[in-house]
């Protein structure tokens, strides 16, 4: 278990989560004029945040070394679903303490946008390696922001991570997202000792 | 390493060609092409830098970070380690200088006559901000685990490089090279002092990474340096920025002007030359419109995209027909009262009476519906009629009495500043 902590980097989760939680309550409304094609060009800092701990929990959940982890008596995967579980209950509970009134609305942006967030990186984390899964899921998130609205400035479907905090299809695409994610976690792989 | 490996082996190559669409059509999309002169086209490539800073600094983390996890950088080399590690920089480099070119390319392409203001500051300093942010990035590679390095490097030059604009202290966007996005209308050039604040940053960031990813002396002696380096570089930097306005431009240099005079004098900048002819053909119908009234256009009319207090500056575009200089023509007379101190609306007042005023004279607009237009209460539309009714040697008098009012109103800014 020792092994297990260690070689997750717990801390550097946990540093990106302190971060996060004080990013969104202190300056999380605050825009940063990102280059966007569109209309608005704003972006809310809220929107790029969740990077933050979707690195370092990707960062984190690659695995230190295949022959000991395939070969590990603990339920590994189990223990990394929870930790993406205990980064979403402590950004919930955050934002559920830290955020009233108007911080209501920008936890809960908070919230779904980390979830969506570490749903396309457990996707991505299943199908590439570690970096290639960090690296692709930055430049998703990143484009998403800069691409998602027509030059007239409405957003596109796809776009679900400029939406307001009160959109119904936005919240259940992040759910899905981290639902397909903990799912392709969970799949079965066969164990290719290296 | 030989040179093919290196390409090779770096996802540079492949995205080479999605780099080149996608500058290609950043440049295009982002905004309405209205570029005037150089300033404007690099600009505009600036304004688009941090899609080309991404790839650069993340496909050098991305590199040097393979460079890492080989254990390379831990066993004792045969060439010198800065070596290895620019030559492992260099396609990442190059992703991004591809895109900037790709997208000046697109961006000359747009511009009428480019070269007729050229001030390659604005691309120097875009150019030094890449090139900081690519080393950076290898820096990131060297130091951060391999998993982490790429997007640490892509978030930290994508977001840093745009969010020092989001702070009010406009400093910041001095500082990181931001500024130069903004600039210019035609009738400006960069403040010359925003390349202090801005390059010497760029260039600090820069020798910083080098230092940390060389192998001179020990790590805390070439950690100092960097900071050292930093230090100096804001030391330089800071009161270069403080001293700047939010955009930090000043007035182009009149001698670019190509000047006629008919009836009036109209000076036109260079990229509009072709419609001087044109230019000067309103301004002497709209002079001797206003010859009754003996309204002073001594000053003459002069291109410009923003009101300056005692000149008619009128903007001009590329579509421009007769009917649409004329109304810009018209526009220019129409005197400013946005920079003076004016508690009581008295300025306000006398820029409204002064605008329906020009409107009635030139633009064949009845009294009623100026009045409506520019929403004038009882006693200014009383005010307008009044003035009508006088002989038309004192309406003329009484406009230019109220423009030279507006323009020595007190107010903001210096009279240089105002020029700008």
């Amino acid at each position: 278990m020792i092994w297990w902590v260690k070689s997750r980097r717990l801390w550097s989760v946990a540093a990106a989560m302190a971060v996060f939680c004080a990013g969104v309550e202190l300056v999380g409304s605050r825009t940063i004029p990102l280059p966007v094609v569109g209309a608005a060009s704003a972006i809310p800092l809220v929107t790029v945040l969740p990077l933050l701990v979707a690195v370092a929990l990707i960062s984190s959940m690659e695995p230190a070394d295949k022959n000991v982890e395939g070969a590990a008596a603990r339920p590994l995967t189990a223990l990394n679903l929870a930790v993406v579980a205990t980064v979403l209950v402590v950004t919930a509970v955050s934002g559920a303490v830290l955020g009233d009134g108007a911080d209501a609305e920008l936890w809960d942006r908070a919230v779904r946008n980390l979830a969506g967030v570490i749903g396309y990186s457990l996707i991505l984390l299943r199908i590439f390696a570690g970096r290639t899964a960090n690296t692709l899921m930055t430049v998703v998130v990143l484009l998403s922001v800069s691409f998602g609205r027509t030059p007239d400035g409405r957003l596109l479907p796809w776009s679900w991570i400029n939406t307001e905090s009160g959109h119904v299809w936005s919240a259940y695409l992040a759910l899905g997202l981290l639902a397909t994610g903990v799912a392709a976690t969970i799949a079965p792989r066969r164990f290719r000792p290296t | 390493m030989r040179a093919k490996t290196l390409w090779t082996s770096s996802p540079s190559l492949y995205l080479l060609p999605i780099l080149a669409l996608l500058g290609w059509y950043l440049t295009t999309a982002l905004e309405p092409p209205g570029f005037d002169g150089f300033p404007g086209v690099t600009s505009h490539v600036a304004a688009s830098l941090p899609f080309a800073i991404l790839p650069a600094a993340a496909t050098a983390a991305w590199d040097i970070g393979r460079l890492r996890q080989s254990g390379l950088l831990r066993t004792a080399p045969a060439r010198n380690r800065l070596r290895v590690l620019a030559q492992m920089t260099l396609p990442g480099w190059a992703c991004g200088l591809w895109t900037v070119a790709v997208m000046l390319t697109a961006a000359m392409r747009m511009a009428d006559d480019p070269f007729d203001s050229f001030n390659l500051a604005p691309l120097v300093v875009s150019l030094a901000v890449l090139s900081a942010w690519t080393l950076v990035g290898a820096a990131a590679g060297a130091y951060l685990p391999p998993v982490a390095a790429a997007p640490a490097a892509a978030i930290g030059g994508y977001v840093l490089y745009s969010g020092s604009a989001a702070l009010t202290d406009p400093k910041w966007r001095h500082l990181t090279g931001y500024s130069w996005s903004e600039c210019c209308t035609v009738d400006q050039q960069p403040d010359p002092t925003l390349i202090w604040a801005s390059l010497p940053l760029a260039l600090a960031f820069a020798l910083a990474a080098i230092l940390v990813l060389s192998d001179l002396g020990r790590f805390w002696t070439r950690g100092l340096g960097a900071v050292a380096a930093v230090a100096t570089a804001g030391a330089i930097a800071f009161p270069a920025a403080s001293g700047l306005g939010y955009i930090p431009v000043v007035a182009r240099d009149d001698d670019d002007l190509t000047c006629e005079t008919s009836r009036v004098e109209v000076c036109v900048w260079p990229e509009s030359r072709e419609l001087l002819p044109l230019a000067v053909q309103t301004a002497d119908q709209i002079a001797s419109e206003l010859e009754p009234y003996e309204v002073d256009l001594s000053n003459g009319f002069r291109q410009g995209n923003r009101a300056v207090p005692g000149q008619w500056r009128f903007v001009i575009r590329e579509d421009f027909n007769a009917d649409l200089m004329r109304k810009s023509m018209i526009s220019a007379l129409q005197p400013s009262s946005t920079h003076c101190d004016d508690p009581q609306d008295r300025f306000y007042a006398m820029q409204i009476l002064s605008t329906a005023w020009i409107q009635v004279v030139l633009a064949e607009v009845t009294p009623d519906e100026a009045a409506d237009d520019f929403r004038l209460g009882p006693d200014q539309k009383s005010a307008l009629e009044d003035l009508l009714s006088q002989p038309a040697a004192d309406q003329g008098a009484w406009f230019d009495s109220a423009a030279a009012e507006l323009a020595e109103c007190p107010g903001t800014g210096s009279a240089e500043e105002r020029q700008r």
